[in-house]
């Protein structure tokens, strides 16, 4: 129990000292991916930074991205995170990645809506972005291709349903198709281009690369907040387990200072008899 | 005519003689009472100051017993918490002086501020010491008692560093806030 006391105050200042370090310099606005594992992040982010041929961020069936990868163009970083399972170490780079962010691509693949991970993910993201949330939380339908226009289309309103009812907000979605892009490209089909639909979240993004440095103010103050809230119920439990023990202590020892009150009195009434020199 | 006045004066001195012999036996039998009220009341301080000191012994032995009695309660009581190891089979040693004043060991170094017990209450810290004093005993944390004591240490550690860190936020969330 106490190890794991431990272990929670060490995450803890490992978080706060994650945000103490946290740079907030104005610069070329970060794009996260995120999502679940094999949503599609990396072949997304690939498209994005126009690596058609060759992978820049590794895509694979197996857990491939492990860590935070990055790759800069003229206007942006982009930002490879884990896939999301919610049960490993590999969550906290990926939240580490989305903290870092200015602006989240939150991948999902049409298998039908949001599932709970995800809402529970995006939930943390919203309340992290603050006021620009709305705005800078892009959801992103990957593989759009594997469906029918019309199964996109319930997927799409289904997962806004879900952003709106279970969230509070309603973010933009982009329902794409990286295979679509990538064979148009080669094959230099521009309705195939067009009908990714790519672009238009590019074009968007463009259209996002205003001010990152408030998104990041905003960002850090909201982090803050929670962080100064997470110390201080911290700093309560402890307060309150060290008064729980304080009174452990101070009951087991009242029979022994009753004992001794008792001698007390006794002593001081014989002393009082004495017959003094 | 200087008769009667002669006669006269002889009486007067024939008076004055008797009732000066008289005086001298009074003066006599005077002293000799004296003596023996001095002697009593000798003899009744020494029976007041025996009867007194007989007190003292019994004051003195009532308490030696009481000490001694009280012993393994106060180890009872304190079971759980500190371990109790008197130094010998009679380990009481507070006692009274002859001027009513009690005195008790002097003790080096006492077990509450050997062992750092901030933790306990000022009046139980001070009926450790005294125990100390009036005891020949040794007290040590009983291995519960040391794990609690240490959990407590490692959370004041564990509070400061939370409140040092969320005043760095506090800080800088005044600067953002700007």
């Amino acid at each position: 129990m106490a190890d794991l006391n431990t272990s929670l105050h060490t995450q803890l200042l490992l978080k706060a000292d994650a945000l103490l370090d946290q740079d907030i310099t104005p610069g070329k606005p970060v794009v996260a991916a995120w999502g679940l594992m094999n949503a599609g992040k990396s072949y997304l982010l690939n498209m994005l930074t126009n690596h058609i041929q060759t992978e820049c961020f590794r895509t694979n069936d197996i857990r491939e991205t492990a860590e935070l990868k990055e790759f800069e163009t003229d206007d942006f970083i982009f930002l490879d995170t884990p896939g999301l399972d919610a049960n490993n170490a590999d969550d906290l780079i990926a939240l580490q990645g989305a903290a870092k962010a200015d602006i989240v691509l939150f991948v999902h693949q049409p298998q039908g809506e949001l599932e709970k991970i995800e809402v529970d993910f995006l939930r943390k993201l919203k309340d992290s972005f603050g006021q620009f949330a709305e705005q800078n939380i892009i959801l992103v339908l990957s593989k759009s291709d594997v469906e029918s226009n019309t199964g996109i289309a319930a997927i799409e309103k289904r997962m806004l349903e879900q952003c709106r009812d279970d969230l509070g907000f309603t973010p933009r979605c982009y329902a794409l198709s990286g295979s679509r892009f990538h064979a148009g490209v080669m094959q230099k089909k521009d309705g195939l281009v067009r009908a990714s639909h790519l672009y238009d979240l590019a074009q968007h993004l463009d259209a996002l690369n205003t001010d990152a440095s408030a998104v990041k103010r905003e960002r850090q103050r909201v982090a803050i907040d929670d962080i100064i809230a997470e110390l201080t119920q911290a700093e309560n439990a402890l307060q309150q387990k060290h008064a729980q023990a304080k009174r452990q202590i101070v009951e087991g020892f009242q029979p022994f200072d009753k004992a001794m009150k008792d001698f007390h009195v006794w002593m001081k009434n014989t002393l009082n008899k004495f017959p003094a020199v | 005519m200087a008769l009667p006045w002669l006669i006269g004066a002889a009486v007067l001195g024939v008076g004055a003689l008797i009732a000066s012999a008289s005086s001298d036996d009074n003066s006599s039998s005077g002293n000799g009472d004296d003596e023996e009220r001095k002697r009593r009341e000798r003899a009744e301080r020494e029976r007041r100051e025996r009867e007194k000191q007989e007190e003292r012994q019994s004051i003195k032995a009532a308490l030696k017993n009481e000490g001694a009695q009280r012993a393994a309660d106060f180890k009872q009581t304190l079971s759980g918490w500190v371990e109790v190891n008197y130094h010998s089979p009679a380990p009481f040693k507070a006692g009274i002086l002859q001027t009513g004043k009690q005195y008790k060991r002097v003790v080096a170094e006492h077990f509450v501020d050997r062992e750092e017990l901030s933790m306990l209450e000022s009046k139980t810290r001070l009926n450790l010491n005294e125990f100390e004093a009036c005891y020949d005993v040794e007290l040590t944390m009983t291995d519960a008692f040391e794990e609690i004591a240490a959990e407590m240490t490692e959370w004041e550690v564990q509070l400061q560093e939370l409140q040092e860190y969320r005043a760095q936020f506090e800080q800088i969330r005044q600067h953002l806030g700007r």
